[in-house]
C-alpha cells in the first residue's frame, strides 16, 4: 500500500476515530479513577462526552474527506456536518440533565426529528420523505433506548459500532464512498469508545469483587450481581458510564439521517429494506437476547448482543450484495468495480 | 478487473447562419453574437456525443462519452463570424460501458446527478484562427459551477441530409474538474484519478426549418 494511501486512511478515518474516542474514551477513564464518592459529576461530565464521540469523528471525518462546507451548502449532502452538529449539541444537553430515560428521549427525538424534518432535505424529497425522516428518528431512538436500558454501555458502543459500519459498506454500494468511509469513521470511534469502557468495566467489577463481603441472603442485588461477576445492567456499579437516553436517541438520528441521506443518493443496488434492517438490528438482537442472557456474565452479553446485531448486519448486506450481482446481468458482461476499492486494491 | 472512474463534462458546439451582415476581417467575440434567424441549426444528439479523457491511478487514460447532446447551433456558411453554441449533456446519458462505473460518476462523489443533471455549455464569443477553424469562449456550467472556459472549434463539414443541411462541428478543451467542485479522488483518496479532464465533442446540427 502506498504511503499516500496510508496517509489518506489515517488522515480520513483514524485521526477522526481517535478524536472521537479521546472525547469519549477519556471520560470513561476519569470516572475509573476517580474514588467512589467522588464520581456523580465526573460521570455526568464523561456522559456528556459519549455523546459527543460519534458527532466529533463524524464532523471531523467529514471535514477532512469532503472539505469546508459553505452555508447554505453547496450540496444538499453537505447539510450533514450542520445536522450533527445541531444533534451533538442538543443531545449532549439533555444528557446532563438527570431526568427519566423517557423524557430524555423524548425531548431528544422531537428536537431532532423536527430540525430533520425541517432542514434535512435531500434530492427527491416530499413531504412524505420527510414525514418518515421525522418517524424513523422518533421510533429508532425509543427503539435504542430500550436498547440502552438492557445492555451495558460496551454492548450499546459496540452495537452502534456495527450500525454504521454497516451504513458505511451500503454507503459503499450506493456508490456514495465518501460518506461510506465518514461512517466507517464513526463506527471506529464507537468500536473504540466501547473497548475503552469495557477494559475500564472489569478492572471496577474485578476491584468491585475483591472488595465486597461474601453477600448475605438478601444483600443489595447490585453487589451481588457484581460479586457474582453477573451482567451489568445499566445502573450496576461495575458500569462506570453508563449510556443516557439522550446519547442514545443522538446516536440514532444521526444514524437515520445518514441512512436517508445514502438512500436519497443511491445509485447502486440498496434497498430501502436494506437500510431500515441495519438501523433496527440491535433492537432485532435485543429480542432474541433478552430472554436468555438473564444472569449471564457482562462479557457474554455483550459478545452475543453484538454478534446478533453483526450477524443481522451481515445478513442484510450479504442480501444488498446479491442484489448487485443479480443485477450485472444487464451489465452485458462488463464488469466495474467501486472506485475506492479499486484504488486500494491497486495500491498494494 | 478494475475500472476506473471518470469525470467529465462537455460543452459546446457551433453552427451554422445565415448572415447577412458584412464580415470584419478579423473577427472577434462581438461576431460571436451573430444569431441564425434562419438557418439556425438544431444539433441531432443521435450524431452529437462528447468524449472525455482522465487519467486513473496515474497509469491509463480513460475513455468514457455523454450520448445525446441536445441544443442548438448558428454558423454562417461564409465562416465569417464564430459559430454559436449552446449546448446540454444530460448526465443520466453517461456511457463509459460499465452500468456499475455510469453508476459511480452519477453519484455525489462525482457528478451529482440528482442535483445537477445536466452540463451545459453557452458561447459568447470567438476568434478566428483559420479558415473554419475558431477559438471559442463560453461558459460552461458542471457540477452546479459557472466558469469561463476556452474551446478549440473547427466546422468539420457541410452536408446535406433528407431534411437539409447538416453541418458538423469537433470541439476540444480541456478543463480541471476541480475548479467545478469535483474533487473526489484527486487527493483523497490521493492520486485515484486525475483531475485534468479532456474533452472531444462531435456536433451536426441540422438546419432549422422556419415555422
Amino acid at each position: 500500500m502506498s504511503s499516500d494511501v496510508v496517509f489518506y486512511v489515517v488522515k480520513v478515518l483514524l485521526l477522526p476515530a481517535l478524536l472521537g474516542l479521546s472525547v469519549g474514551g477519556i471520560g470513561v477513564l476519569m470516572v475509573a479513577r476517580c474514588a467512589e464518592a467522588d464520581r456523580a459529576p465526573v460521570v455526568r461530565w464523561a456522559q456528556f462526552g459519549q455523546t459527543l464521540a460519534a458527532p466529533f469523528a463524524f464532523i471531523a471525518s467529514f471535514l477532512l474527506e469532503a472539505g469546508p462546507v459553505g452555508l447554505p451548502p453547496a450540496e444538499r449532502w453537505h447539510v450533514l456536518p450542520y445536522a450533527v452538529g445541531a444533534a451533538a449539541i442538543v443531545g449532549a444537553i439533555v444528557s446532563r440533565k438527570h431526568s427519566a430515560w423517557w423524557a430524555q428521549w423524548s425531548i431528544v427525538a422531537a428536537i431532532l426529528g423536527g430540525f430533520a424534518w425541517k432542514y434535512v432535505v435531500f434530492p427527491a424529497s416530499n413531504p412524505y420523505i420527510q414525514a418518515g425522516l421525522l418517524v424513523a428518528i422518533i421510533l429508532v431512538g425509543l427503539l435504542w433506548s430500550a436498547v440502552s436500558r438492557d445492555a451495558c454501555s460496551v454492548g450499546m458502543a459496540m452495537m452502534s459500532a456495527i450500525v454504521f459500519a454497516g451504513l458505511g459498506v451500503l454507503m459503499v454500494l450506493a456508490n456514495f464512498a465518501s460518506l461510506g468511509v465518514i461512517a466507517f469513521a464513526v463506527a471506529a470511534a464507537l468500536a473504540g469508545v466501547g473497548m475503552v469502557s469495557g477494559v475500564l468495566n472489569l478492572r471496577e467489577a474485578t476491584r468491585l469483587r475483591a472488595a465486597a463481603p461474601v453477600p448475605e441472603p438478601g444483600a443489595d442485588t447490585m453487589v451481588k450481581a457484581v460479586a457474582s461477576g453477573a451482567e451489568c445492567p445499566a445502573e450496576a456499579m461495575c458500569e462506570l458510564v453508563p449510556w443516557t437516553a439522550a446519547g442514545v436517541t443522538t446516536l440514532a438520528a444521526i444514524a437515520c439521517v445518514l441512512a436517508f441521506c445514502g438512500h436519497a443518493y443511491n445509485y447502486g443496488d440498496v434497498r430501502p429494506g436494506h437500510w431500515a434492517v441495519i438501523l433496527l438490528s440491535p433492537f432485532f438482537a435485543l429480542l432474541v437476547c433478552k430472554p436468555c442472557l438473564r444472569g449471564a456474565k457482562p462479557i457474554v452479553g455483550v459478545a452475543w448482543r453484538s454478534g446478533l446485531c453483526l450477524v443481522v448486519v451481515l445478513a442484510t448486506l450479504a442480501n444488498a450484495v446479491s442484489q448487485g450481482v443479480d443485477g450485472d446481468d444487464t451489465d452485458g458482461g462488463a464488469s466495474g468495480s467501486d472506485p475506492m476499492m479499486d484504488m486500494f486494491e491497486e495500491s498494494k | 478487473m478494475r475500472t476506473l472512474i471518470v469525470v467529465s463534462s462537455l460543452l459546446a458546439i457551433p453552427l451554422f447562419a445565415a448572415v447577412s451582415r458584412p464580415m470584419p476581417a478579423a473577427p472577434t467575440a462581438a461576431a460571436a453574437s451573430v444569431r441564425a434567424a434562419e438557418g439556425e441549426l438544431t444539433l441531432d444528439p443521435v450524431h452529437c456525443m462528447a468524449l472525455f479523457r482522465i487519467q486513473h491511478l496515474e497509469a491509463g487514460q480513460f475513455w468514457g462519452r455523454f450520448n445525446a447532446i441536445a441544443g442548438t447551433a448558428a454558423w454562417p456558411a461564409d465562416d465569417s463570424a464564430a459559430p454559436v453554441i449552446k449546448a446540454t449533456a444530460e448526465i443520466k446519458n453517461i456511457d463509459t460501458g460499465s452500468e456499475k462505473l455510469d453508476n459511480n460518476l452519477k453519484g455525489p462523489n462525482f457528478f451529482n446527478e440528482k442535483e445537477f443533471p445536466s452540463i451545459t455549455f453557452t458561447s459568447t464569443g470567438g476568434t478566428r484562427v483559420a479558415e473554419r477553424h475558431w477559438t471559442l469562449t463560453g461558459d460552461l456550467s458542471l457540477h452546479g459551477v459557472t466558469k469561463p472556459v476556452t474551446v478549440d472549434c473547427v466546422v468539420t463539414g457541410v452536408g446535406k441530409g433528407p431534411g437539409g443541411k447538416k453541418v458538423g462541428f469537433e470541439c476540444t478543451l480541456t478543463i480541471l474538474r476541480s475548479e467545478f467542485g469535483m474533487t473526489w479522488g484527486i487527493q483523497k483518496p490521493p492520486k485515484a484519478i486525475g483531475d485534468e479532464v479532456r474533452l472531444v465533442i462531435g456536433l451536426e446540427g441540422d438546419e432549422t426549418k422556419a415555422e
